[in-house]
């Protein structure tokens, strides 16, 4: 039982950093950015190249984090901003161009073949009677702490205040004095950099390879949608809810139901089933779970 | 070579069916779908699930056309509330679970495996001539498919479909039926990816899950977008620029002496590098839209 | 202080909704730009703003040529206060949190007192301070609005019909406060209305467009009692 508990919290922290990346800058830029993903493991890969390069791991992967939101911001300011003056569903087809390209680069640079972080390895540590690495522990303790520095973030700065205020009503935040531009970009910088934290926690656990950002891509949206875009905080409640359910299919035993002892659906029907969870989100109530102010789906 | 360049031409006129369909959702009717690649996978399977069950290719053809229909009429259902970009994503979505099902339920569609050894069209004609009369079907079928959707989008039914692209509340206003008007391209461009689908698995032979992956749509959009987007013609010139180019990617390998991950990486910087340079510059594609349709 | 001279703007490729406008704001006093639906008063207001340039002619403050200066600078840089028609609170925060953005630039002690003052000049604001904007009624949010401009302390005050979705009681307590606001600190206010008799009634001076060029101009009571403006405007014979 523990140990359901535990699979579900190491899933959620898969998904939730780039969940809530997604989430808190949609409604700044009001399309769905698929290349957020591949930020992800752009952020990992980077941090092997510094760590490859003789940084200990900790400032490579602050360093590939910091990069990789100013890769965001780049290809905000000369791709997206330029998109979307054609509509977001030109934005996301364009996101969907630059994610390809993304993996040629990786595929180029990196090559198809999985990689790891060079890490000590440590034994596996029991908590209560559930069976946890370090190195998945430490992921769930960034993922903590990048949450809990966004939501003070958020709702205690000015910074935060204008960001709110930017994402729920951009004519009245230019009234107010806001750079609006800026202020997107300071988000779009986030979202990259909360990303490829994602990417590296994601790697700390296991492998990394150029197809992980496309794997947890659909995961992703249905927990940042499920949460409601634009609800940061929301988007960690969806990728528990996302968790819970694919550790629900692959360890509910369906023997029973058909006369037999054991009957486990296959592994990539956990997937499978976040996808069905988006789907229904989206006809049920594309406005998210929560009560939330972001008015078009 | 001449072999072949067969090859590569009938893939394109497949393609060509495939672009064609997408074109009647995206370019008239505005409709931005990312699971499109399913409904080419009805086209495959129903004719892989009839050759493994031996009910013979009509039968396979013809539940590969009504499960396109039925699944379109699903997209459609769900295009009901959603905006454009979500719909892209619940599409993307619909067509995983497929593909994911496809893979796991062995027992109706071979699994991951796939199911092999399907009859090939026109495969008692010794070479070329079997090969040749393929490509002279499909070329047929893509002129009449052609003919069929310039027909469709040059009428008034045409009109109401860009009405619905363009100004969707106004066309609600008019009393247009929104719903209805949504079903219909989507139908219709299911059944020729279908049709697209039953050629593809009697002329390669196999089916299977492999060949239902996202890419497959976004190679079909860049193709929309290269050529020009609400343009049959230009869909069928996307289709077939981006076939011969992708077609040539190994020999260019060859010819500069490049590693094998060269191919997939040129692939994906021909698919996303085209569509992000006509995105960004040439937005109408190579061959731009008439508006006003025939009539002006 | 405004000094709007023979202006012509669109929005995007379109055509120009401005055909050569020319209009002036002094400090002290409350002009209101009136005219049936489309004659294009709001994006005049909003070209003033900053929202959109203009494609020829001047927008200049104190003589500056402002034209090419975007909103927020506009708001930062010249003392322009901006309140937008209609949805023009941020839904999603406090009361308190609206206001305090308006000054977001001040040091935090100026910023303070000004919000202490303000809260003590609208008492019902001050009741409601930490409930969500989404909370309050149209006519709370419209005073929250202009509040949250005031607190920046602008001399320059432009208003997109304050009158907007309002009861004709409220109508009355939000001119009132405009009004107050022109006696107190001698701002200009530029006033975009649809209510012409209500905005006449607090104006000094009006400009009335059609089509995007001037119709008429004067003071507020010339207007009030012309009687082509009343046969317009005012319902015929109303008496002024």
């Amino acid at each position: 039982m523990v140990q359901f508990f535990s699979d579900v919290l190491i899933r959620t922290v898969d998904l939730a950093l780039i969940a809530v990346g997604l989430s808190c800058v949609y409604s700044l830029i009001r399309f769905p950015n698929i290349a957020l993903v591949q930020y992800a493991v752009a952020g990992s890969f980077l941090a092997l190249l510094l760590q490859g390069a003789g940084l200990p791991l900790p400032v490579a992967g602050l360093l590939a984090c910091l990069l990789v939101g100013g890769l965001a911001v780049l290809l905000n300011v000369t791709v997206f901003e330029r998109l979307l003056a054609s509509g977001s569903a030109i934005a996301m087809v364009g996101s969907l161009a630059v994610t390809m390209i993304l993996s040629a680069v990786f595929l180029v640079v990196f090559g198809p073949d999985s990689r790891r972080f060079d890490l000590d390895s440590h034994p596996v540590i029991r908590v209560l009677d559930a069976r946890l690495t370090v190195h998945q522990l430490t992921a769930v303790g960034l993922t903590a702490g990048a949450v809990i520095v966004l939501a003070l973030l958020l709702f205690r700065t000015t910074l935060g205040r204008s960001m709110r205020a930017t994402a729920t009503n951009r004519v009245l935040a230019a009234a107010t004095g806001i750079d609006a531009r800026l202020i997107t970009n300071t988000v779009v910088f986030l979202s990259g950099v909360l990303a490829a934290l994602g990417g590296i926690g994601l790697a700390l656990k296991g492998e990394m390879n150029i197809q992980l950002g496309m794997d947890v891509l659909l995961p992703v949206f249905a927990a940042a949608i499920l949460g409601g875009l634009g609800n940061a905080l929301g988007a960690v409640a969806g990728a528990v809810i996302i968790a819970t359910a694919e550790t629900l299919v692959t360890n509910v035993n369906l023997g029973p139901l058909v006369g037999e002892p054991l009957l486990f659906l296959p592994a990539s029907y956990a997937t499978a089933m976040s996808f069905l969870i988006l789907v229904a989100a989206l006809l049920v109530r594309p406005h998210g779970l929560f009560v939330n102010e972001v008015k078009r789906v | 070579m001449f072999e072949f360049l067969i090859h590569v031409s009938t893939m394109a006129c497949l393609f060509g069916l495939l672009a064609l369909s997408l074109n009647l959702q995206v370019g008239f009717a505005g409709l931005v779908n990312f699971g499109h690649i399913a409904l080419f996978g009805c086209g495959t399977y129903g004719a892989a699930i009839a050759f493994a069950n031996q009910w013979g290719p009509v039968a396979g053809l013809l539940l590969g056309g009504a499960a396109a229909a039925l699944l379109a009429l699903a997209f459609a259902r769900l295009g009901r509330n959603l905006g454009a970009d979500y719909w892209g994503i619940a599409t993307l979505s619909i067509a995983e679970i497929l593909r994911t099902f496809a893979t796991n339920e062995q027992w109706l569609t071979g699994g991951a495996q796939g199911i092999h050894g399907l009859p090939m069209l026109f495969g008692s004609l010794p070479a070329p001539w079997g090969p040749l009369a393929t490509l002279g079907l499909c070329a047929v079928l893509l002129a009449v498919c052609w003919a069929l959707c310039q027909r469709l989008v040059n009428g008034r039914y045409g009109l109401a479909l860009k009405l619905l692209r363009e100004e969707p509340q106004l066309a609600s206003s008019l009393g247009y039926d929104l719903a209805a008007l949504r079903r219909t391209p989507l139908v219709i461009s299911g059944l020729i990816a279908a049709v697209a689908g039953f050629l593809f698995a009697h002329y390669t032979t196999f089916v299977g899950p492999d060949q239902l992956y996202s890419a497959e749509t976004f190679l079909i959009w860049s193709m929309l977008i290269v050529g020009g987007l609400g343009n049959n013609l230009g869909a069928v010139a996307g289709a077939f620029l981006m076939q011969f180019l992708l077609a040539y990617v190994p020999f260019v390998k060859d010819a500069l002496g490049l590693p094998s991950e060269f191919v997939a990486a040129m692939r994906l910087t021909l698919v996303g590098g085209g569509l992000l340079a006509f995105l960004l510059w040439r937005t109408q594609g190579l061959i731009p839209e008439r508006i006003g349709g025939r009539h002006a | 202080m405004i000094d709007v001279s023979n202006v012509r703007a669109g929005y995007g490729d379109g055509a120009d909704i401005l055909n050569g406008i020319s209009l002036h704001a002094a400090g002290g006093e409350i002009v209101t730009i009136l005219g049936p639906n489309g004659c294009g008063k709001s994006t005049l207001l909003k070209c003033i703003a900053g929202f959109l340039a203009p494609r020829a002619g001047t927008v200049a403050i104190d003589g500056e040529d402002v034209g090419a200066v975007p909103v927020h600078r506009k708001v930062r840089g010249y003392g322009v206060g901006f309140v937008p028609q209609t949805d023009n609170v941020f839904a999603t925060l406090s009361v308190s949190e609206n206001i305090r953005l308006g000054a977001r630039h001040l040091p935090r002690a100026e910023r303070e007192g000004r919000f202490d003052a303000l809260m003590r000049q609208y008492p019902t604001l001050a009741a409601k301070q930490n409930r969500k904007a989404s909370a309050l009624s149209g006519g709370e949010r419209q005073i929250l609005s202009l509040v949250r401009a005031l607190i920046a302390g602008p001399k320059i005050l432009l208003l997109d019909e304050p009158s907007a979705g309002l009861s004709p009681l409220m109508m009355h307590e939000v001119f009132d406060a405009i009004a107050g606001i022109r006696d107190d600190t001698g701002m200009c206010i530029v006033m975009v209305e649809q209510n012409a008799f209500e905005a006449l009634g607090i104006a000094d001076r009006a400009y009335v467009l059609t089509l995007g060029t001037v119709a008429m101009e004067g003071r507020a009571r010339d207007l009030l009692a012309d009687p082509s403006m009343r046969e317009l405007y005012l319902g015929g014979s109303v008496a002024g």
